[in-house]
């Protein structure tokens, strides 16, 4: 008597450490990732290919990940992997578990928003000087994870706005694009032309919020 | 995105509108004259804004020049020292040193003004 004699090797599972990626919301997001492991028996990825998908890509709600090289997985080292995301505007923090040769990949997914800026509106009687109040740009500002204003700036012409730099009551012409800091924005003011005539002034401004993300 | 918009009003030069006026006048004190303004469309100007008064006939000058600093304002005084006419009356000019771009001649009602 024979016997057929069939040998199964054991699966040796890959070991991922767990990862995490800040995601800002309503924004393309490529984030690049080391995706370290051990165990590796000689698995291979290669560049795109596709290791979790969700949604549609440029729809709000998609997330993609992705390898992000050819690689050979031996022993233990770090995979570089890609997650590509366009976050809906309230997306909530999350946690994804996808595999890889059949051994979970966890993600900790953490989302946060650009803070969103409204119009500023003065009105200043003429030939006057208005010095600007942090009230008027907190009244101005929201942000999604209630991160507080930390920087503002304004673009544009920025002809009769002054500021102080230091804060020694020397005022200079202000640059546009300059950050100011929340708590110097009482050093920023405007000087009506010296003329009869009713204008009006309008330049873009910008928020950074605590996390040091930019509005739009 | 935001934008900051600043409106910055029209300078309207309306004519002021003399608050008070004197009669029995003594003739070394000094008068006030207060005005005010429809809205507030003499703030905001100038450092160089200009209060003359005038007093007639004209015999009594020189001009006696107020220049006001800093605007706002809301009266002006004026030592107008000794007269010597029965009646006289009195004109206020206000300059808006901007180029002389506003200019208004006000006449205060005292044509028999009594000195006393």
């Amino acid at each position: 008597m024979a016997n057929i004699i069939l040998n199964i090797a054991a699966k040796i599972f890959l070991n991922f450490s767990p990862m995490s990626a800040t995601l800002i919301r309503e924004t393309n997001n490529i984030v690049p990732i080391d995706l370290n492991y051990t165990s590796g028996t000689g698995q291979t990825m290669t560049t795109g290919q596709i290791l979790y998908s969700f949604g549609t890509a440029g729809n709000p709600g998609f997330l993609q990940i992705t390898s992000n090289s050819n690689v050979t997985l031996s022993g233990s080292g770090s995979v570089p992997i890609r997650v590509t995301s366009l976050p809906t505007a309230t997306q909530a923090n999350q946690s994804i578990v996808f595999q890889f040769d059949q051994s979970d990949i966890e993600l900790e997914l953490n989302y946060n928003s650009k803070p969103a800026t409204s119009n500023v509106s003065i009105s200043m009687p003429n030939r006057s000087t208005h010095d600007f109040t942090t009230a008027e740009f907190v009244a101005a500002y929201t942000d999604f994870d209630s991160d507080a204003m930390s920087e503002i700036k304004a673009e544009g012409n920025m002809t009769g706005y002054e500021y102080d730099l230091n804060g020694t009551g020397n005022y200079v012409a202000y640059t546009a694009g300059t950050w100011i800091p929340v708590n110097n924005i009482t050093r920023l003011r405007y000087k009506a032309l010296n003329q009869n005539a009713a204008y009006l002034k309008t330049n873009p401004w910008y928020a950074k919020d605590a996390q040091g993300n930019i509005s739009n | 995105m935001g934008n900051i918009d600043i409106n910055v009003a029209e300078f309207i030069c309306e004519p002021p509108q003399i608050g008070n006026t004197y009669r029995n006048v003594s003739t070394t004190q000094d008068y006030t004259f207060n005005y005010t303004t429809e809205g507030d469309t003499y703030q905001g100007y100038g450092l160089n804004t200009k209060i003359k008064l005038f007093i007639i006939p004209e015999q009594v000058q020189p001009e006696i020049e107020y220049t006001t600093t800093p605007v706002p304002f809301n009266a002006v005084n004026f030592s107008i020292g000794q007269l010597n006419y029965d009646t006289v009356s009195f004109r206020l000019e206000f300059t808006v040193d901007d180029g002389d771009t506003c200019y208004y001649s006000i006449n205060i009602p005292y044509s028999s003004i009594i000195i006393t």
